[in-house]
C-alpha cells in the first residue's frame, strides 16, 4: 500500500504530463501568428525529412528566423522566472518572495533606463562599444551589480542574513527607483515611450543572437538550482534545523542567490519586466504536487515555460497586427487565476 | 563514547550566558539539563549542537565539533527544537521523509523508506497521520511529527561510526501526560540500545523517573551534576531554582498525580 500523504507519485506524473504539454505548447506557439505557415513541413524540411518542395522561402523565414527563436527564448525565460521564484521562496521561507527581492529587477531597470535616456549622450561610448546589445547588457550588469551590493551588505562574518537582505533590498530598491525616476524626469517623449514599453516586457525582437547570448547563463543556472532541492527542503524547517540535517546552509544561499540573479538578470535583460510568473507558477504547483523542491523546481521550469509561451501567443494575436506587451497578459491572466486558487484552497495556505 | 564540553563559555554581545561550563554525557544514558528560565539550558544544548560561537572545546564522540562539517554532525546527532514552524504546506509523511533523506546513508529503495516513515510515526503514536497536513495539527502533534523526523535521521542508535545522539530541547513541554511518558520511554529505549540522549527538561518528576544523569544549571553555571538520586536533593534544587523545594514530600490532601504511577514504575502499595 502506498504511503498516505506522499505526493511524489503524483508529482512524477505531473512532470511527465508537463513535459508533453510543453512540447505541444511549443508546437502550438510556432503555428500561431499573423501569417499562416505550414509549420510541420518547415520543421521536417529543416530536419531533412521533407524535400521542401512547394514551400515558399518566406515560410521558412517566418518559422526559422522569427518564431523559432522567439519560442525558444520564451520557454527559457518562462522557466528561468518560475524556477527563480521557487528558489527565492524556498530561501526566504516565504511563498510571496520573488527574485525582485534580491534587487535584480530594480538594478536591471536602472541599467536599461540609463541606456535609453543617456545612451546618445553621456553613455555614448558604451553604446557604440556594445552595439545592438547595449540595452540588454546594461540591464544584466545593473541586475548583477545590485545583487552583489545587497549580498555584501547582508553578509557578516561569512553568514548571510536573509532578514537583512529583505530589508536592505527594500531600501536599495527604493534608491534605484529614485535614480530611475531622476532619469525619467530628464527623458524626452520618445524615450519615455521606450521606457514604458521596456518595463511592460515583451518577447518581440527575439533573435538567434539573443537566444545564444542568454542560453549559457540561464541553462547552467537552471541546472544548478536542481541541486539545491534537498537544501531548500531542509530550510523550510528553519536555518538551524537545516544545519542539524547536515545542509551547508551558507553554500546553498550563495549558489541560490547568484544562480537566481544570473537567470533573472539575463531574462529581464532581453525581455524587460515580465511580472507574476515567479509567484503564480510555484504557488499553483505547490497546491498540485506539494512543496517538495525535488519535484517543485523542475515542474516550475516546465510550467513557467508553458505559461509564458501561451501568454506570448495571446499577446501577439489579440490586437493584430500590433503586439500587446506580454507583462500585461501575464498579470491580466495571472492575477485573477491566482485569486481563484487562493480562495478555493484557503484552508492550507499558512503564511 | 561521550558528548563533552570543557571550559565552555558562550556570549551574546555583552552578556555572558554560559560561564566556563564542564559537561559530559555518556552514550547509553539519558542526560538531563535542568534549571530555571534563563539559566542557559537551551544555550548549552545549542552550543553542543554546534549552533553558537563559543570558547572552550566541545567533543562529539571524541571529535572536536569545530572541525566537523554539517553533514558529519548530522550523521551522528539529530536535534529536536522546542518548536518548529514550516513555511510551506507539507504533509506529515513528507516532513518525516525529509528526515529520512537527511540520513547519512539514505535508503535506496522506496519501500524501505516508506517503511521507515511508517515505523517512525508509529513510534511517536501518530500512526495514520501520514496524510494529514502539518499545519492542521495541534502543537503536541507537531512536536511528535518533528521527533519522528529526527528519529529517521539517526534511526540506528549505534552504527559503524559509534553511537548516535538525540538532542531534545524540552521534548515533552507541549504534550499530555500519556505522550510525555511515551516520548520519554522512546528516549530511554534509544539509550538502552546504545544511543545517547541529551534533553533539556522542566519536569522534575519525569527527570527523576527517566534520567541517568542530571546537570543543574543556574545563571549560566553548573550547580551540580550526577545521578538523580544524589543531585536531586532539597538543598541543590532549592539553590538552583531559588525557592524552597523538598523531595519526596506528600501534599497534605494527598491529591497528586505522578507520572510514576503508571504500572511499571509504581512502588508496591
Amino acid at each position: 500500500m502506498p504511503l498516505q500523504g506522499d505526493r511524489s507519485v503524483r508529482a512524477r506524473f505531473a512532470l511527465a504530463g508537463l513535459t508533453v504539454l510543453l512540447v505541444l505548447t511549443m508546437g502550438f506557439a510556432l503555428q500561431v501568428g499573423a501569417s499562416d505557415v505550414p509549420t510541420l513541413r518547415v520543421l521536417m524540411t529543416w530536419a531533412g525529412l521533407d524535400d521542401g518542395q512547394g514551400l515558399k522561402p518566406v515560410d521558412m523565414i517566418v518559422i526559422m528566423s522569427i518564431r523559432l527563436p522567439r519560442v525558444i527564448m520564451g520557454a527559457m525565460i518562462g522557466a528561468a522566472l518560475a524556477v527563480s521564484g521557487a528558489v527565492m521562496q524556498g530561501l526566504f521561507r516565504n511563498p510571496l518572495a520573488d527574485p525582485g527581492i534580491v534587487g535584480v529587477s530594480a538594478g536591471a531597470s536602472l541599467g536599461a533606463v540609463a541606456i535609453i535616456v543617456l545612451g546618445g549622450t553621456v553613455l555614448a561610448p558604451y553604446s557604440q562599444f556594445a552595439g545592438v546589445n547595449a540595452l540588454p547588457f546594461a540591464a544584466f550588469l545593473g541586475g548583477l551589480a545590485s545583487t552583489y551590493i545587497l549580498y555584501s551588505i547582508a553578509t557578516r562574518q561569512r553568514r548571510t542574513s536573509v532578514a537583512t537582505m529583505l530589508l536592505a533590498g527594500i531600501a536599495l530598491g527604493a534608491f534605484a527607483l529614485a535614480l530611475t525616476g531622476l532619469l525619467i524626469f530628464v527623458a524626452d517623449d520618445l524615450q519615455l515611450r521606450q521606457i514604458s514599453f521596456w518595463s511592460l516586457g515583451s518577447l518581440a525582437g527575439a533573435t538567434w543572437e539573443k537566444v545564444v547570448s542568454i542560453m549559457p547563463i540561464i541553462l547552467p543556472a537552471l541546472f544548478v538550482s536542481a541541486y539545491l532541492a534537498r537544501g531548500l527542503n531542509a530550510l523550510a524547517f528553519g536555518e538551524a534545523a537545516a544545519v542539524h540535517m547536515g545542509v551547508s546552509v551558507q553554500f546553498v544561499k550563495n549558489v541560490a542567490i547568484f544562480a537566481i540573479a544570473a537567470a533573472t538578470g539575463a531574462s529581464v535583460a532581453v525581455s524587460g519586466g515580465i511580472g507574476f510568473v515567479g509567484i503564480i507558477v510555484p504557488h499553483a504547483l505547490r497546491l498540485l504536487i506539494g512543496p517538495d523542491h525535488r519535484y517543485l523546481l523542475p515542474a516550475a521550469g516546465l510550467l513557467g515555460a508553458i505559461f509564458l509561451l501561451l501568454a506570448d501567443c495571446i499577446s501577439r494575436t489579440i490586437v493584430p497586427p500590433a503586439e500587446l506587451p506580454i507583462g500585461i497578459v501575464t498579470a491580466a491572466i495571472g492575477a485573477p487565476f491566482f485569486l481563484w486558487i487562493l480562495l478555493r484552497r484557503r484552508g492550507i495556505i499558512d503564511l | 563514547m561521550t558528548v563533552e564540553a570543557e571550559n565552555l563559555t558562550v556570549r551574546y554581545g555583552q552578556h555572558t550566558i554560559l560561564h566556563d561550563i564542564a559537561f559530559e554525557a555518556r552514550a547509553g544514558c539519558i542526560s538531563v539539563i535542568a534549571g530555571p528560565n534563563g539559566s542557559g539550558k537551551t544555550t548549552l544544548l545549542k552550543a553542543l549542537c554546534g549552533d553558537l560561537p563559543h570558547s572552550g572545546t566541545i567533543r562529539l564522540n571524541g571529535h572536536d565539533i569545530a572541525k566537523l562539517k554539517p553533514h558529519q554532525m548530522a550523521a551522528r546527532r539529530g536535534v529536536l527544537a522546542q518548536e518548529t514552524t514550516l513555511s510551506f504546506p507539507f504533509t506529515v509523511a513528507e516532513v518525516v521523509r525529509i528526515g529520512v533523506s537527511a540520513k547519512s546513508d539514505p535508503p535506496v529503495s522506496r519501500t524501505w523508506s516508506d517503511r521507515l516513515v511508517t515505523q517512525a510515526l508509529a513510534a511517536v503514536d501518530l500512526a495514520g497521520f501520514a496524510g494529514r497536513f502539518y499545519q492542521e495539527l495541534s502543537g503536541g502533534e507537531r512536536q511528535r511529527v518533528q521527533l519522528a523526523r529526527v528519529l529517521c535521521q539517526i534511526w540506528e542508535p549505534v552504527d559503524d561510526g559509534g553511537p548516535c545522539w538525540l538532542f531534545l530541547d524540552e521534548p515533552v513541554s507541549s504534550l499530555d501526560i500519556r505522550h510525555q511518558i511515551g516520548v520519554m520511554e522512546l528516549a530511554a529505549d534509544y539509550a538502552r540500545r546504545g544511543g545517547g540522549v541529551i534533553a533539556v527538561m522542566h519536569d522534575l518528576n519525569l527527570t527523576a523517573m527517566f534520567a541517568d544523569q542530571v546537570t543543574l544549571l543556574s545563571s549560566g553555571k553548573v550547580v551540580t551534576s550526577g545521578a538523580p538520586e544524589t543531585v536531586m536533593s532539597d538543598a541543590a534544587l532549592s539553590e538552583t531554582f531559588g525557592c524552597r523545594l523538598r523531595v519526596g514530600v506528600q501534599p497534605s490532601n494527598g491529591l497528586f498525580v505522578l507520572p510514576h504511577s503508571i504500572m511499571d514504575h509504581a512502588a508496591p502499595t
